[in-house]
């Protein structure tokens, strides 16, 4: 195992799925457990190649984790850094669905447990409270059930269609 | 089906994420959304009915379901551990849909129409039970008392895990009589007991009963209990209700369960107890000796005689808190003879006292609150109830309190602007409660320039306030206008349409509102409410609305509450209004057609919290 300080100055490079590389401290990379085991492994010579995240994504998730990570944290203006944190945490998952579900997907992927549970949490968030026809609009799903199925889903559910 | 590719274009992409991650999601949905998500396309029914059927911990109670929805939700369930009904809609044929096998946690609100069967029913299929909550109508006519007695007996033996056991049974007339009350043999896994309504001696006898059973298993130590102090033996939490508290009974609970982290005692007379039976100081003084006790609530409830503990004055109290010091939570109420250096000892004894109500006192005064000392750093909830001595001094220094997250002050008429002012700077207030106050447009506005994030507000009867100090309040820099979620403007001759129209259009996380007897809201009022969600996805709609008495409302406005207004309404209150007189069977084919909402026609609160015992529902 390094040294804090030898770990802080080292860096790591990662590599999008569309090919563009991204220089980061190894305490923010180690956000990920995927990679935190991959440095444990010593398998980090070179670029880690993520074939699943594209640049647009990666740089969002890289930003999280430098927060977090505490790479780039401002002097706290509030009391309590978890308070600040929070606020931070919601201004940065307040995106465009589309980030959303890459941001979900590359959390995921890169085991980032946190931010994993914020996305979802965002997710559940936008569904809370809205009635089915708001959620097919909200997400653009398509109604697929045939003119009998959405009967009997009515008599099933009869309080969801008031 | 043609999907949308991904990142072009916004369509059809929840429907994209890999299944495990549509699961985490709807696993952190409550029920309500849940269901609404299945009928929005099949792959999403799918999920939905995994995510059902593996679910452990259900919460209904802020819904009262029917069978069918009930038996739809939990059909196919087999990991129930925890469930919360309300039970207003169900009856004893219900026991088979919700008895699952494993539950451990069964918690029955409401239960109008269960037979003591239930209890029968519960030891058969949920013998893994822990913890047991019961909330019933005393069946006088269905089964006698000492049927009643018998099944609760029965399901004791069934039950072998019991550790939390709750038996509410409310009477619907005076008070019970002597057969009527409960009568049981506590099992020695029990922790945590509420009985309601108990007789003096029965609880004495229990009491001892539960002692001497400590002293024969404490060389036992018996299993990991799930609650409070798992290698403590015996009752950690006592509550009842009774008929009288007498010194005999508080003797016994400090001889005899020493231990006791919680005790909840709460009495209804039906006349004046007499005096050389009554308790005393030396009561209270007794209780000195349970040194782990937390917790401590004792009320004397003037709902069947307005009688107080007339025979306890300052040192029964002082006495008490000197013994009781690590008390985090007191709880006094008709102590007529208590004064503030009575009360005082609480906050300089018990140096982490976090929750402090008192309710009805004659002598207590701002006082009391002068120098809070210790408290300051902890107190979390403070209630002071109907204390005539109150004034805005004390809510000036409660507004030291940094901690501070509850402050209720209902019926503590001489508090006013002043007080505003100064508790709008804490900034963990979420719930406040100014019912009665002397408070005024500038008051409001004082708070609404704040830093409260008030989730529930209650300006009941405050009479100075007009829809001037509302628009003030929820300004638009201001914190509350995004925080409110609960609002009660009952009693305010000064609110009108316009008030309302604000509300409506700034509040989006408003969920619950009371505006009975606001006699100037008229129907325009009800159209804006119930077209809240007109706002497409801005605000959450309306969960509870209280309309009990309003007579500015038209029978007209029947139309305005039926669909498609109000969707996702639980809970409607219309009694006394012209609405209801006129209209009642249009009601009654409202209530049928939308099977998620409960109309109450009796004046009850907000989800007929108490009081639903005394009604049927429309």
């Amino acid at each position: 195992m390094m040294s804090l300080a030898a770990q802080k100055e080292k860096k790591i490079v990662l590599r999008s799925s569309d090919g563009e590389e991204f220089e980061v401290e190894v305490a923010t990379a180690r956000q990920s457990k995927m990679i935190s085991n991959m440095i444990n492994d010593g398998c980090v010579e070179g670029s880690i190649p993520l074939f699943n995240v594209d640049a647009r994504t990666l740089a969002k998730v890289i930003e999280y984790c430098r927060r977090h990570a505490g790479a780039t944290r401002i002097l706290d203006e509030y009391d309590n850094p978890n308070e600040e944190i929070k606020s931070w945490d919601a201004t940065y998952i307040d995106v465009h669905q589309t980030i959303l579900y890459d941001i979900l997907q590359a959390a995921d992927y890169l085991e980032i447990k946190d931010l994993l549970d914020l996305a979802c949490e965002q997710v559940a968030n936008i569904i809370r409270g809205k009635h089915v026809e708001e959620i097919r609009n909200t997400f653009n799903i398509k109604n697929d059930f045939t003119v009998e199925e959405e009967k009997e889903i009515r008599k099933q559910h009869p309080w969801l269609f008031e | 089906m043609a999907k949308v590719v991904r990142g072009c274009g916004d369509g059809g992409l929840i429907e994209s994420l890999p299944q495990s991650l549509v699961l985490e999601i709807l696993g952190r949905l409550d029920l309500e959304s849940l269901c609404s998500v299945a009928p929005v396309c099949k792959a999403l029914r799918f999920s939905v009915s995994q995510a059902l059927s593996t679910i452990s911990t259900i919460d209904l109670s802020e819904f009262s379901p029917t069978v069918q929805i009930l038996n739809r939700v939990l059909a196919n369930n087999r990991m129930l551990r925890s469930l919360t009904l309300d039970c207003a809609r169900l009856d004893d044929s219900s026991i088979e849909v919700f008895a699952k096998e494993h539950l451990q946690e069964l918690v029955l609100l409401k239960c109008f129409m269960f037979s003591s069967y239930i209890f029968t029913a519960i030891s058969r299929k949920c013998p893994n039970l822990r913890l047991l909550s019961l909330e019933m109508i005393r069946p006088c006519e269905l089964d006698s008392p000492d049927d009643c007695n018998n099944s609760i007996a029965e399901m004791l033996k069934g039950c072998l895990c019991l550790e939390s056991l709750c038996i509410k049974f409310h009477v619907q007339y005076d008070g019970p009589s002597d057969l009527e009350f409960i009568q049981l043999i506590l099992p020695k896994t029990i922790r945590v007991l509420l009985l309601q309504p108990i007789s003096d001696w029965q609880a004495k006898l229990l009491v001892l009963k539960a002692g001497a059973d400590r002293d024969s298993t404490a060389s036992l130590a018996g299993p990991g209990s799930s609650f409070l102090r798992p290698n403590c033996n015996g009752l950690q939490s006592l509550s009842l209700v009774l008929n009288k508290i007498k010194d005999e009974l508080l003797i016994a609970v400090a001889s005899s369960l020493p231990q006791l982290v919680e005790l909840c005692l709460e009495d209804k007379p039906l006349e004046e107890p007499s005096l050389h039976n009554d308790l005393t100081n030396r009561g209270l003084q007794s209780l000195g000796s349970c040194r782990n006790l937390t917790s401590l609530s004792l009320t004397r409830s003037r709902q069947n005689f307005p009688a107080t503990f007339r025979r306890v004055n300052d040192v029964g109290i002082l006495l008490l808190s000197e013994g009781c010091r690590r008390l985090e939570s007191v709880r006094l109420g008709g102590f007529s003879r208590v004064t503030d250096a009575g009360y005082v000892s609480f906050l300089y004894s018990c140096k982490n006292l976090k929750r402090f109500e008192v309710v009805n006192p004659f002598f207590l005064s701002d006082l009391t609150f002068h120098n809070l000392a210790d408290a300051t750093n902890s107190l979390v909830e403070v209630r002071l109830l109907s204390c005539n001595l109150v004034t805005s001094e004390t809510v000036e220094s409660l507004s030291l309190c940094r901690n501070l997250e509850v402050l209720d002050l209902s019926g503590c008429k001489s508090t006013a602007d002043v007080g505003l002012i100064s508790i709008s700077k804490l900034c963990k207030l979420t719930t406040l409660d100014l019912g009665g106050a002397d408070i005024t447009d500038s008051g409001l506005a004082a708070l609404g320039r704040g830093s409260c994030p008030i989730a529930s507000l209650c300006l009941r009867g405050c009479k100075r306030i007009t829809d001037r100090g509302l628009t003030q309040l929820l300004h638009q820099d201001g914190i509350i206008r995004r925080t409110l979620s609960t609002l009660d403007l009952g009693y305010l001759p000064g609110l009108s349409d316009k008030g309302i129209s604000i509300i409506a259009e700034v509040c989006r996380e408003i969920t619950n509102l009371s505006i009975r007897s606001c006699f100037f809201v008229t129907d325009a009022s009800i159209t804006v409410l119930g077209s809240m969600e007109g706002f497409e996805g801005k605000r959450r709609p309306l969960r509870k609305l209280d309309l009990y008495s309003c007579s500015g409302l038209s029978n007209a406005s029947f139309w305005l509450l039926a669909p498609p207004f109000f969707r996702g309404l639980r809970w409607l209150g219309v009694g006394n209004t012209r609405l209801l007189a006129k209209s009642k069977d249009r009601f009654v084919e409202l209530s049928r057609d939308r099977p998620g909402l409960t109309i109450c026609a009796n004046g009850c609160e907000m989800g007929c919290k108490d009081g639903w015992q005394c009604h049927e529902f429309i």
